[in-house]
């Protein structure tokens, strides 16, 4: 493949700037950029806001030649916005003449420490890649997402340098036409954190913000029994 | 007993007709009693990632909309059907939107299901899982994916048992009879006699 001369990022995370999703974007960005590409970024969310924006959505994507989405994990597979997303681009590359190929990778991050839960959304892009015409150049899967918590990486905790090693890795191959290695999907294996510890600090997390809204006491509830509502 | 289908396909979809047709009829056989969501017609907005169902009104989602309905018929029943056509071997939008909305039936806190972490049960009891793709055209690597997600969500949601299918092309309603009940055997739900 020849090497893309300009890029745009997809952020699938309806939490748009304050999401994990848009901090490994900013970097990834950057990385590309320093690569000497003209990089956008765009929100999923906003992609439907309106039609024209739908419609300059599409124009967008036929004049670049790398697409990145960074999404989150959504009970194991892609945000519906991103699914609904995906399901529009396929269908408007349908029939259409084979232009110059584009590149296309995904980089998706998930609550739980197992980065091994994205496989099945990665796979859902390779095949979306397939049906769409565009040339899949792999992905990037990353656990404890949330450790990043919508931080700028610069601010998030220490074990986060191999995060942005892994990015700028992909961005080097991304940058040459090529796809990501296995290399940099290798820094993102081992925990963040010892994932008893991520879990724990996970666990207080949802208790404080419970404890915030006073509904510790209802942390249980189970409001949609039939047979008897409240407890059972 | 009671099952519910999340459907996802559009109303004309000749095979998703077809496997509500059979669903029915096995289950009716049976004395289940079945609810049919229809989810292309329903008010479902996407999830916000806010997390307020697992910290402000637990159990619950904020949207106020339809979300809901997925969610209660879910923890309601014993067995749940996601019924979609296959987008890139995954579920569609709209059977998307639905899910999405619904990490509220189980716990923010953490457990470990079948070896993996997941959260925490909600509730005592989760319906077994049977996924029915719809496809026009073969695809291996599709239905393979659709298998794989199945089998990942009934992890997530504590399902006992899950099947997953996938009907390619538009068959006659006696071939999608035939998926339908062997899927349902799988799961142990019709007993062997009534299917045969
Ligand atoms: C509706 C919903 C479903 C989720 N499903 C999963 C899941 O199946 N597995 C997982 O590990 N994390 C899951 N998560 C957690 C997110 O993937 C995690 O919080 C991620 O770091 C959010 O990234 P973002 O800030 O880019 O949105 C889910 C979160 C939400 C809101």
């Amino acid at each position: 493949m020849t090497a893309p001369k300009n890029a745009l990022i997809l952020i699938g995370s309806p939490r748009l700037k304050k999401s994990t999703s848009a901090r490994l974007g900013a970097v990834l960005e950057e990385n590309l950029e320093k690569q000497g590409l003209k990089v956008s970024t765009l929100f999923v969310r906003k992609v439907f806001a309106s039609p024209q924006q739908t419609e300059d959505f599409l124009a967008q994507i036929e004049a670049s030649d790398l697409l990145v989405l960074i999404s989150p994990l959504y009970v194991d597979s892609l945000p519906a916005p991103v699914t609904r997303l995906l399901e529009l681009v396929a269908q408007n590359r349908k029939n259409r003449e084979a232009t110059t190929p584009k590149l296309f990778a995904a980089i998706i991050n998930c609550g739980l420490p197992d980065p091994g839960q994205n496989t099945n959304a990665l796979n859902i892009c390779r095949i979306f890649a397939r049906h769409s015409g565009l040339v899949w150049a792999g992905g990037l899967s990353l656990g404890s997402g949330e450790i990043i918590g919508g931080r700028p990486l610069s601010k998030a905790p220490p074990g986060v340098g191999r995060i942005k090693k892994a990015l700028e890795i992909a961005a080097g191959f991304l940058a040459k036409g090529q796809s990501i290695p296995n290399r940099a999907q290798q820094l993102l294996e081992k925990p963040l954190a010892p994932w008893p510890i991520y879990l724990w600090m996970g666990s207080i997390w949802f208790y404080r913000a419970a404890r915030k809204n006073k509904a510790t006491s209802k942390m249980h509830d189970k409001p949609y029994c039939r047979a008897a509502p409240g407890r059972r | 007993m009671q099952a519910v289908i999340l459907n996802s396909a559009d109303k004309k979809n000749p095979a998703a007709a077809g496997a509500v047709r059979a669903l029915k009829s096995r289950l009716d056989d049976s004395g289940w009693s079945l609810e049919v969501l229809n989810l292309a017609q329903m008010d479902i907005a996407p999830c916000t990632g806010c997390f307020a169902c697992w910290t402000k009104t637990p159990g619950r989602c904020i949207i106020p909309d339809q979300g809901d309905l997925a969610a209660k018929a879910l923890v309601n029943s014993q067995l749940a059907v996601f019924l979609t056509p296959l987008s890139f071997g995954g579920y569609n939008f709209h059977l998307k939107k639905a899910l999405d909305r619904i990490i509220c039936v189980v716990s923010p806190f953490f457990t470990r299901v079948r070896g993996e972490i997941h959260h925490q049960k909600r509730y005592d009891s989760y319906p077994k899982l049977l996924g029915i793709g719809l496809c026009e055209h073969p695809d291996k690597e599709a239905q393979n994916l659709f298998a794989a997600l199945v089998e990942a969500n009934a992890k997530n949601l504590h399902a006992p048992a899950e099947a997953a299918i996938t009907i390619v092309g538009r068959p006659g309603g006696k071939a999608i009879a035939g998926l339908v009940d062997e899927a349902l055997q799988n799961l142990a739900i019709c007993p062997a006699e009534a299917v045969l």
